[in-house]
């Protein structure tokens, strides 16, 4: 019987959180988690009203009948603007592949043949972008449950750990909430996915759906940057990812040592990130590929992906982030651009 | 071309004779009533030679109107006795042959192009009684037999409102085995049943010797592990689903009803839920949910745990493990294939042995599996006690024994060959299977993903009967909900 | 289902058995490090490995071992230890560090900050200072019962009131050794680990013993069981205080913040030399007497906790945060110029009750 595709406000929401969330559970910190936990805290809530501020008015225009010309290729702007979409999807994919493995290599000291887990990962990610985002969005609601098991055993396991002395006192508030921000705040393809795809989900408008998705995201922060802290005190200062450490000290029982199980749940909602900026790619492509290949669109972009993602791993990690964020500044910018020119012209 | 049935009785039953061959059970015999030529057909073990003979008597003894034409003993054998008659009488071979193959008995008279069938059925059948799977602690212990009229008068007695409609067809070219389509007028969704008669309508199969022949044909097309079709063999659960707007499809000779859409959760619900407390049906729900996944991951983890983790496991387990995997020749990953792939052959050699026999497998099996072998060394024995745990949290869940069983090999292949990596993938991938199944129009992981709060009444917990029988769950409401959800 | 669906599987699953994709390591080859000792030489750091494997001659039993390496660094000294073995090293349940002698009196900075950035080992790693030489600890580990004494240490870890700290408690990332570290003493019938020895500086200056160590631990969040001895009216009497707990308060007196840190606790079941005082123990009148008798004697054990803690310009338990709480500038100013030491800035008392 044939099925009516009907996209969820509440799981599109969700599926956008759990890749915003999942770079603060996988992403390094080169130089280790040196700014005090009220530096970051502070720090997440201005970025993230500088995102909303960006990306609000941006997203409001993505509702409309113009933007939805835009996307399917056919206002006079649309070529190039699917272009830096394209770019910043293509970028955003293959820095999450690459950081899954890079991840996935560090928590468990495995020395697979880093050609064969790219590509496995990749095969997995392409498939589920195949299968639909309807059907993503509802694996992304499963792994939300998983997430929330996950943390809540951390904080269970870690909370005879926690000590107030461990907060440290802020010395310098303003020069710490600024050096978190600088070091801190990136613009990811992921906040492009509202944009390219809410305007399928329902009545509520973008602005709402990002809103709801970056508080998500800085109350998840808030909630990390506390426990480490509270748990770790000074100690947070020397760890790469703090909240791996948290994982790897937290144990129930006779259970002493139980990351392994965190560690995959984590590298699950990777994989999802890398399928939606996966579907997100196949979305700004299909429009300019030929009609040949518009049903295989998703596989066409798969050698793409894994060049970059093998040729990231040459790239520092700060230069990625600017790289990335520049990208999706600039496509944001060129949607605006080409749906002021579009209303100009009308 | 149809052949239309002849005013020669004669002609008739060559007719007949020859599309039957020499059939030992086809039985004919000429006989005489009123004074005209008349003919029974019959197959033997189908019909009841003796019942009829006491039908033809009785009416024999008491014709007290003239007849005088063959045409008036046909219409006073229609119309005015008190035979068991079928309403619709035989105007061609054909129907002649699906008449007498459904164990009636056909009735020529010679003069008449038309014959009369009368309902003389005796077949041998088993009669109804507890299922064979699907047991209960309390309820009925009643289960569907072979038979699709018997099946359909069991559905027919739980529900006894005007709303329940029953639709016979038949399918299979060479057996022309009934079907019956059962299903509530008011509550099932109309697209949904013009979809299941259109596919009904085309099922394109030789033989139909059982249910489970028919869903490929109503569902999508392509591979999946789990099935958006379910089935029962029990009437009462057929009924509750019935209820629920849902269709139920029985068929002749199977005693397996096939119930649609099937969603996920449906997998994890039995009858003896809703007889029991809540609080006790809501924990062996989750009983069975925690059986599902230990039958699926368990072996994989713990191969992957062992080979590539075994931080994870406490210090005292692991020692013991260690010391076990040690004195066996085999590494761990092959020791549980080997393991679980001997207990699915103990398993299909006790189903398949005749009964006296079968009491013997188990016995080998234990003593060589269970005992031997650990003893020489040749298995472990925590590989032994995880694949026998495994093995009954499977039966735990029978209704997805197959899908379990094949991912339960591939999660101990990825976690013994590539790790964490391995198990990764392959749960992503499996999660994506089952969410991107559709059952009719419905998600299959619905109402766990996409969320509804639904979720809690009847799916992950049992509430109790005062909240469930507020608002009954229908298929109907069901996608209605899931629309005003997304409409938000 | 084409051919390709059905064979592709099959084709991936043999390229990845035949092509060596499996990295794992049977467990049977892993070589289980249950404990890391680190010493210093003049020059050289010496490491021991301790190593659990399953015993070949008796089923069910294990074999422990002992693998030595020396380095320049603690890095090449582990890398020669796991060299001088069979098996592959895995320091997955390693939850023991001991430092040798040397490296407890000077260099144990060092030591926690190599096993806290070090990847492979746990940052719930807990860290004993020992006075054992590299060749004692050998004698050690060849003692019938060694393994057993070494499960005790570790199911310590697993209860709330422990006696060990982990070494992210420890580690601050300068190479220093600071704070308290559980100290090890090596006993006839086991070992004892109630001791705590203050660092500072990376250099031992306080050896906390019985129930000042217990105190230490109290202040530092740890939940405790204090235990004393008294005289009441001529008899020795015992008693234990249950889950004692310490509230902070900065309170201002004459214009100066001061730190009133109140031990407060419920003694339950006393014990005493003869039938008779045990009767006389359960009055009303007696509890009360007790109940002060009780409080002074912890208090008088807290005072000179401080005295020779907070007092020599040490702060162990971290009260310098709560004036930073109350006022961080003040807190900066007086501490680096030393005007906190100069009056009571820390006031300690125990109200405790026996019911």
């Amino acid at each position: 019987m044939p099925h009516k595709t009907l996209i969820n406000t509440r799981q599109l929401i969700i599926g956008v959180y759990l890749c915003l969330v999942c770079d603060s559970l996988i992403r390094p910190l080169p130089g280790g988690a040196a700014i005090a936990a009220y530096g970051r805290i502070f720090g997440a809530f201005l970025c993230a009203t500088v995102v909303l501020f960006l990306f609000g008015f941006l997203l409001k225009k993505c509702q409309t009948e113009g933007f939805v010309a835009l996307l399917a290729a056919k206002t006079p702007h649309s070529k190039w603007v699917l272009c830096l979409l394209s770019f910043a999807f293509l970028l955003g994919a293959a820095r999450s592949l690459q950081q899954s493995e890079m991840f996935y290599r560090y928590a468990t000291g495995q020395t697979l043949p880093l050609t064969l887990l790219l590509l496995l990962i990749l095969v997995v990610c392409l498939y589920a972008a195949h299968t639909g985002l309807e059907v993503l969005l509802r694996t992304g609601t499963v792994l939300a449950i998983l997430l929330a098991g996950s943390l809540v055993l951390i904080a269970i396991a870690n909370a005879p750990q926690m000590r107030l002395q461990n907060l440290q006192i802020p010395q310098q508030p303003i020069e710490s909430i600024w050096q978190s921000c600088m070091t801190g705040f990136n613009l990811t393809p992921e906040l492009l996915l509202v944009g390219v795809l809410g305007h399928s989900c329902g009545q509520q408008k973008n602005f709402g759906i990002l809103f709801k998705i970056l508080l998500l995201t800085v109350v998840s922060d808030v909630v990390f940057t506390l426990i480490s802290e509270l748990v770790l005190g000074q100690f947070e200062a020397l760890q790469v990812q703090p909240i791996h450490t948290l994982a790897r000290l937290g144990g129930i029982s006779v259970f002493r040592r139980l990351d392994a199980v965190h560690v995959s749940v984590w590298l699950l909602i990777a994989v999802f990130r890398t399928a939606l900026l996966c579907v997100g790619l196949g979305e700004v492509l299909r429009p300019l590929l030929p009609s040949k290949a518009k049903q295989a669109a998703v596989w066409v972009v798969a050698l793409p992906i894994f060049a970059v993602a093998v040729l990231l791993y040459h790239v520092p990690e700060l230069v990625q982030q600017w790289a990335e964020t520049f990208f999706v500044f600039a496509a944001g910018a060129g949607i605006a651009f080409a749906m002021r020119k579009e209303k100009a012209h009308e | 071309m149809e052949q239309i049935l002849s005013t020669s009785m004669l002609e008739n039953k060559l007719a007949l004779r020859e599309l039957f061959g020499q059939s030992v059970d086809f039985y004919t015999k000429d006989v005489q009533l009123a004074g005209f030529d008349c003919c029974i057909c019959m197959f033997e073990g189908l019909s009841s030679i003796e019942r009829l003979w006491i039908m033809m008597l009785d009416v024999a003894s008491h014709i007290q109107t003239p007849i005088n034409s063959p045409q008036q003993l046909y219409e006073y054998l229609l119309c005015q006795t008190a035979i068991p008659m079928e309403t619709k009488t035989v105007s061609c071979i054909s129907d002649a042959q699906i008449y007498l193959t459904a164990g009636t008995t056909v009735f020529f008279i010679d003069g008449v192009d038309r014959a009369l069938v009368i309902s003389t059925q005796s077949m041998q059948f088993r009669s109804v009684g507890e299922p064979s799977g699907e047991g209960n602690l309390r309820g009925s212990r009643e289960g569907f037999i072979e038979i699709l009229r018997m099946n359909i008068s069991l559905l027919r007695r739980l529900i006894r409102t005007d709303s329940l409609r029953i639709e016979t067809m038949t399918a299979g070219q060479r057996t022309q085995t009934e079907l019956a389509l059962c299903y509530d007028q008011k509550l099932c969704p109309p697209q949904l049943l013009r979809y299941t008669k259109a596919q009904l309508e085309q099922v394109d199969l030789p033989v139909l010797l059982d249910s489970g022949y028919l869903i490929p044909f109503l569902g999508r097309r392509g591979f999946r592990f789990f099935s958006g079709i379910g089935y029962t063999e029990r009437p009462d659960r057929a009924a509750a689903k019935i209820c629920e707007g849902k269709i139920v499809v029985l068929v002749n000779g199977s005693p397996f009803a096939l119930v649609f859409p099937w969603l996920f959760y449906e997998n994890f619900q039995s009858m003896d839920d809703y007889s029991s407390k809540a609080y006790f049906a809501s924990f062996i729900r989750l009983l069975k949910y925690a059986a599902f996944f230990i039958a699926i991951l368990f072996p994989g983890i713990f191969v992957c745990a062992a080979g590539y983790t075994p931080e994870i496991f406490p210090p005292e387990l692991l020692y013991k493990i260690a010391a076990a995997e040690k004195s066996t020749p085999l590494p761990l990953f092959l020791e549980m294939m080997l393991a679980n792939f001997l207990l699915e052959i103990i398993r299909e050699a006790g189903l398949r042995l005749p009964k006296p026999i079968g009491h013997s497998v188990s016995l080998v099996a234990a003593l060589i599996v269970g005992d031997a072998a650990t003893k020489a060394g040749l298995l472990g024995i925590p590989v032994v006690i995880v694949a026998a745990l495994t093995t009954i949290c499977t039966f735990v869940v029978p209704s997805v024994y197959e899908p379990v069983t094949v991912l339960r090999m591939l999660f101990i292949l990825a976690g013994g060959l590539l790790g964490p990596a391995g198990m990764i993938v392959l749960f992503f991938w499996m999660l994506l299977d089952i969410c991107g199944l559709n059952s009719f129009g419905i998600p299959y992981t619905t109402p766990i993903s996409p969320f509804q709060s639904n979720a809690w009444r009847d799916v992950l917990l049992r509430m109790g009967w005062r909240t469930l029988s507020k608002k009954p769950f229908s298929i109907e409401k069901f996608e209605q909900e899931r629309g005003d959800d997304n409409a938000t | 289902m084409n051919k390709t669906k059905v064979f592709a599987p099959f084709l991936v699953f043999w390229i990845l058995t035949f092509c060596g994709c499996s990295s794992g390591v049977a467990l049977s080859q892993r070589g289980i490090v249950k404990a890391v000792f680190a010493d210093k030489t003049i020059t050289n750091y010496v490491v021991g490995l301790v190593i659990v494997q399953g015993s070949e001659k008796e089923a069910g039993k294990e074999e422990i071992s002992l693998q030595w390496g020396e380095g320049e660094t603690l890095a090449q000294a582990i890398q020669q230890a796991e060299q001088q073995g069979q098996s592959v090293v895995f320091y997955g349940q390693n939850q023991l560090l001991f430092a040798g002698k040397q490296a407890s009196q000077k260099g144990l900075g060092k030591v926690l900050d190599y096993f806290g950035t070090e990847q492979a080992s746990r940052p719930n790693m807990a860290v004993y200072a020992t006075e054992q030489t590299p060749e004692e600890f050998e004698e050690w580990t060849e003692q019938e019962d060694f393994f057993q004494q070494l499960n005790g240490l570790e199911k310590d870890l697993e209860k709330s009131h422990k006696q060990a700290r982990m070494i992210y408690e420890l580690n601050t990332g300068e190479q220093k050794a600071e704070g308290l570290v559980p100290f090890l003493e090596k006993k006839e019938n086991g070992t004892d680990t109630s001791q705590l020895v203050l660092y500072d500086d990376d250099t031992p200056i306080l050896l906390l013993k019985e129930n000042q160590a217990q105190l230490a631990r109290l202040l530092l969040g740890t939940p405790v069981v204090l235990e004393y001895v008294t005289q009441y009216q001529g008899n020795s009497i015992g008693y234990s205080l249950q889950t004692p707990r310490i509230t902070h308060e900065i309170q201002l007196e004459n214009g100066k913040p001061i730190l009133h840190l109140t031990l407060q606790g419920s003694v339950r079941g006393i014990t005493a030399a003869t039938a008779q005082m045990q009767a006389q123990l359960s009055r009303w009148e007696s509890r009360k007497e007790l109940s002060r008798k009780f409080s002074q004697q912890i208090s008088s054990e807290l005072q000179q906790l401080l005295q020779q803690t907070w007092q020599q310009g040490l702060d162990p338990f971290g009260f310098g945060w709560w004036f930073g709480v109350w006022n961080n500038q003040w807190y900066q100013q007086n501490s680096s110029s030393g005007a906190l030491w100069q009056y009571p800035s820390v006031v300690v008392e125990a109200d405790v009750e026996v019911v």
